[in-house]
C-alpha cells in the first residue's frame, strides 16, 4: 500500500502519452481522433507547429511524470522520519526559469511567420493602374444565435451591391485562389472554425474582421463536404449552430453564382428553378 | 458513529437527486390562457367547464406523449357536406409522422430520432405550440404561437393556410432578422415533414380549443358542453354518441372548415404566380433608378402611403402603436386588464414593428417574387394589408424601391461613407 499513491501517479503520463500516440497513428478505437483533413495551403505549416509544441510539452509532460513518481516511490510514508527543511536552490531556480523561457520566446519566433500570413497580412490585388489593394471578401459571414448566414458578392465580386444573395448555413467557395471573408456578429460572441482550413476566428459584435486562405483541389475528395463550427459557446443552442463548406472548382462557382443571382434577384425564379 | 454518518449523506445525497431527476410528470398540454381568459370576461368557467375542454381536447387529439387525430371520417356530419372528403381527411398529415415528432427525445431501432417538436421545438414554441416555452420571454419578436393557425411568410393569398412547402421553407431557411434558426443541415427531410405535419396538429389542436372556449362562453352558468367523453369516442354509450352526433350537426360545420382550410392548402393550394416584372426591374437595365423612383413616390405617396407604418426613411418607425393578431387582446386595455393575464401565463403584450428595410433583411425572404406576394397579399396576422388598389407595374416598383432602401442615403446625395473598414485583426 506504501507505493501504491506512486504507481497510481505514474499512470498518468503513461496513459496521456499512449491515448496520444493511440490517436496519432490511428490505432483501434482512436482512429479518425487526431487533427481533421486539412484541405488548406497553409495548413501544414500549422500543423507542423501544433505537433512541435506537441512534442515539446509531451516530453516535459512525460519528465515531471517521472519525477513525481520517483519522489514518491523514493519516500514513502516513514513515521521515524523528521522533516527537514529548505529555502529553495537559487542555481535551480534559475535553470528552470530561463530554460521555459527560452523555449517559449523560441516557438513565439518560430511561428510568427505562420501568424503573420495567417492573421496580419491579408493578401493584396493588384489595381490596372499597378498600385495594390486589399483583396475585398468574396462573402461576408453573420454569426448569429443560432446560424449562420452567408452574404456573397454575387458576380461582381463586391458586397453591398445589388447582385449580392444569402443563403443560410450553405457556404460555396471556389478552390485554388486566396479567397477573403468577412466576419461579423448579429449578437453575442461567435467563433468562425473551419477545422479542415484551420481556421478559427473569434467574432465579436460591432467589429468587421476578415479571415483568409486558400482550398487545395488536390487535397480535396470528390464531393466532400466540410464542417463549419461555431468554437465559442454562444448560448444553449450552441451545439446546432453548423453549417457545411462546399469547395466548388471556378466554373462551377460561376455556375452557382448566377444560379442563385436569379432566384434571389432576378425574377425568373422558376425558370431558374428547372435548371 | 463516522459510518452513520456517511450513510445519512448518502441517503440525503440520493433524496436530492431525486427531487431533480426522478418524479417528473409527464408534460401535458396547457389552456390557451388568453382565449380561456377572454371567453370567460370576467366570470370564471366552473371547474367541471374547464375540466370537460380538457378532456374533449384529450379525446380528440391525445396527449403530448400520445397524439392523436380526431377521426374525422367516423363523424356523422360530414356526409352531409361533401362525401369526397372522408378520405382526404385521412390525408391531412401522416400520423406516423405525428408520433414521431411527438414523446419524449429518444431514438428508435433504426438509429431514427423521435421526439423531434421537444428536441428543436419546444423550448421555444411551447409543448402546446402557443409560442410560450421556456425561452420565449427572452426572444423578440415571441415564437409563433401555433394555436392561431395563422401564418406571415406563405404563398397562398389572404387567409389561406400555408402550404406544406411554406411551412418547410420557414424551417428550411429560419426567418432572417428573428430567432428563429435555419435547420436546414441540422436535420434530414423526413424530420423536417414530421415537423411540418406537428406544426399543423398543433395549430388544429390550439383553434378547436379557441373554439371550445367561445362555444364555453355561450353556455348558462352551470351548464356543460353536450359531447362530454374522457375516455375516448369509442368507449362511449349509444346515447351520449346520438348526443354527439346532434351537437356536431349545429356546431360541427366550424369544426368541419378549420380541416376543410388545412386539406384545401394541402391539396389545391390557391398559389398565384407573380406576374412577369418589367424589364426595368433588373439592375443593369438603364431605366431601373426610374422604377425605384416610382417606388419612392408611392411609397411616400397616397396611392401606398408605406410610409404610415415603415417611417419617412424605411426604419420601421411610422406606426408602433397597434398590437397583431397573437396580441390583439391588449388593444386599449388597461394595465390592471393584461396585468391579469400576464398573470395567468399570457406574455406581456408587445406592439407591432413594422419591418425596417434599412438593415437588408426580409423575414420571409428576399426575393422579388416573395417580396411581390408580400406586398400584394399583406401579411396575415401581422397589420400589413394586402395592395388591393395597386397595379401590378406600381407593386413591382415597390418591390424594387424596398429592395434598394438599405443602399439609399437618409439625408440628401450624400451616400454614407464606409466606417471601420480598416482590417482589425
Amino acid at each position: 500500500m506504501n507505493r501504491f499513491w506512486s504507481i497510481l501517479f505514474f499512470l498518468v503520463p503513461i496513459l496521456g502519452v499512449g491515448i496520444c500516440l493511440m490517436s496519432a497513428f490511428g490505432i483501434y478505437p482512436l482512429e479518425h481522433t487526431w487533427l481533421p483533413a486539412d484541405i488548406s495551403e497553409s495548413g501544414k505549416d500549422i500543423d507542423f507547429a501544433f505537433n512541435l509544441v506537441m512534442w515539446i510539452i509531451g516530453i516535459v509532460f512525460v519528465g515531471t511524470g517521472l519525477i513525481l513518481a520517483m519522489s514518491m516511490w523514493s519516500y514513502p510514508f516513514n513515521a521515524d522520519r523528521k522533516a527537514t527543511y529548505s529555502h529553495g536552490n537559487t542555481k535551480l531556480e534559475i535553470i528552470w526559469s530561463v530554460i521555459p523561457g527560452v523555449v517559449l520566446i523560441g516557438i513565439f519566433i518560430f511561428q510568427a511567420v505562420y501568424w503573420e500570413r495567417q492573421k496580419i497580412n491579408q493578401p493584396v490585388v493588384t489595381l490596372a493602374d499597378g498600385t495594390t489593394a486589399l483583396q475585398q471578401p468574396i462573402v461576408k459571414v453573420v454569426a448569429r444565435k443560432f446560424g449562420w448566414r452567408f452574404w456573397y458578392a454575387g458576380l461582381d465580386g463586391e458586397l453591398g451591391t445589388s447582385d449580392d444573395f444569402v443563403l443560410e448555413n450553405e457556404l460555396h467557395l471556389p478552390m485554388d485562389e486566396p479567397l477573403v471573408v468577412q466576419l461579423e456578429s448579429e449578437d453575442v460572441l461567435h467563433s468562425f472554425f473551419l477545422r479542415n482550413l484551420r481556421i478559427k476566428q473569434d467574432l465579436i459584435p460591432g467589429k468587421k474582421q476578415f479571415a483568409w486562405f486558400t482550398i487545395v483541389s488536390e487535397k480535396i475528395e470528390q464531393d466532400k463536404v466540410y464542417d463549419i463550427l461555431c468554437a465559442e459557446l454562444c448560448g444553449w443552442g450552441h451545439a446546432r449552430m453548423n453549417g457545411r463548406l462546399y469547395p466548388k472548382t471556378k466554373s462551377d462557382f460561376q455556375e452557382f453564382l448566377k444560379l442563385n443571382d436569379l432566384k434571389q434577384n432576378g425574377f425568373a425564379m422558376n425558370e431558374a428553378e428547372e435548371k | 458513529m463516522k459510518k452513520q454518518i456517511q450513510i445519512a449523506n448518502i441517503v440525503v445525497g440520493l433524496f436530492i437527486l431525486t427531487i431533480f431527476l426522478g418524479c417528473a410528470d409527464k408534460p401535458s398540454f396547457q389552456f390557451n390562457a388568453v382565449s380561456k381568459k377572454e371567453a370567460e370576461n370576467g366570470t370564471p368557467f366552473s371547474a367541471e367547464q374547464s375540466q370537460d375542454v380538457a378532456n374533449i381536447l384529450t379525446a380528440l387529439f391525445g396527449t403530448p406523449d400520445d397524439p392523436a387525430m380526431p377521426n374525422v371520417n367516423s363523424f356523422h356530419w360530414y356526409l352531409q357536406y361533401d362525401e369526397g372528403y372522408a378520405e382526404d381527411f385521412a390525408t391531412l398529415v401522416d400520423f406516423e409522422n405525428l408520433k414521431r415528432s411527438a414523446g419524449p427525445v429518444s431514438s428508435d431501432e433504426n438509429g431514427d430520432s423521435r421526439g423531434l417538436y421537444r428536441e428543436h421545438c419546444a423550448h421555444c414554441h411551447g409543448i402546446s405550440g402557443g409560442g410560450d416555452g421556456p425561452t420565449a420571454l427572452t426572444l423578440n419578436p415571441y415564437p409563433r404561437d401555433f394555436r392561431h393557425g395563422v401564418y406571415k411568410f406563405k404563398s397562398t393569398s389572404g387567409k389561406a393556410r400555408p402550404t406544406d412547402d411554406d411551412l418547410m421553407h420557414i424551417i428550411n431557411e429560419g426567418i432572417p432578422g428573428t430567432s428563429m434558426p435555419s435547420f436546414k443541415v441540422a436535420i434530414n427531410d423526413n424530420e423536417k415533414k414530421a415537423l411540418v405535419d406537428y406544426v399543423k396538429y398543433l395549430s388544429l389542436r390550439g383553434e378547436i380549443e379557441r373554439l371550445l372556449w367561445t362555444m364555453t362562453s355561450e353556455l348558462e352558468t352551470g351548464e356543460r358542453l353536450p359531447l362530454v367523453f374522457a375516455d375516448g369516442y369509442d368507449k362511449l354509450s349509444e346515447e351520449e354518441k346520438d348526443n354527439l352526433m346532434g351537437w356536431f350537426e349545429e356546431e360541427g360545420a366550424k369544426v368541419e372548415s378549420l380541416f376543410k382550410s388545412w386539406l384545401k392548402a394541402k391539396t389545391s393550394p390557391n398559389v398565384k404566380q407573380p406576374p412577369t416584372a418589367p424589364e426595368s426591374f433588373d439592375p443593369k437595365h438603364p431605366e431601373h433608378s426610374t422604377l425605384i423612383a416610382q417606388g419612392r413616390e408611392i411609397f411616400h405617396g397616397k396611392a401606398g402611403d408605406c410610409k404610415s407604418c415603415h417611417g419617412f426613411t424605411g426604419y420601421g418607425d411610422g406606426e408602433l402603436n397597434n398590437y397583431d393578431v397573437w396580441n390583439q387582446w391588449a388593444k386599449g386595455k388597461s394595465d390592471d386588464y393584461i396585468a391579469e393575464f400576464v398573470n395567468d401565463g399570457a406574455l406581456p403584450p408587445r406592439t407591432i414593428a413594422p419591418r425596417n428595410f434599412r438593415n437588408g433583411v426580409f423575414r420571409g425572404g428576399r426575393d422579388p417574387n416573395t417580396l411581390y406576394r408580400r406586398i400584394k397579399e399583406g401579411i396575415q396576422g401581422a397589420q400589413m394589408p394586402n395592395a388591393a388598389t395597386l397595379t401590378d407595374d406600381q407593386i413591382w416598383s415597390l418591390v424594387a424601391y424596398v429592395r434598394n432602401i438599405k443602399s439609399e442615403p437618409i439625408t440628401g446625395g450624400q451616400s454614407h461613407l464606409p466606417v471601420n473598414d480598416k482590417p482589425i485583426n
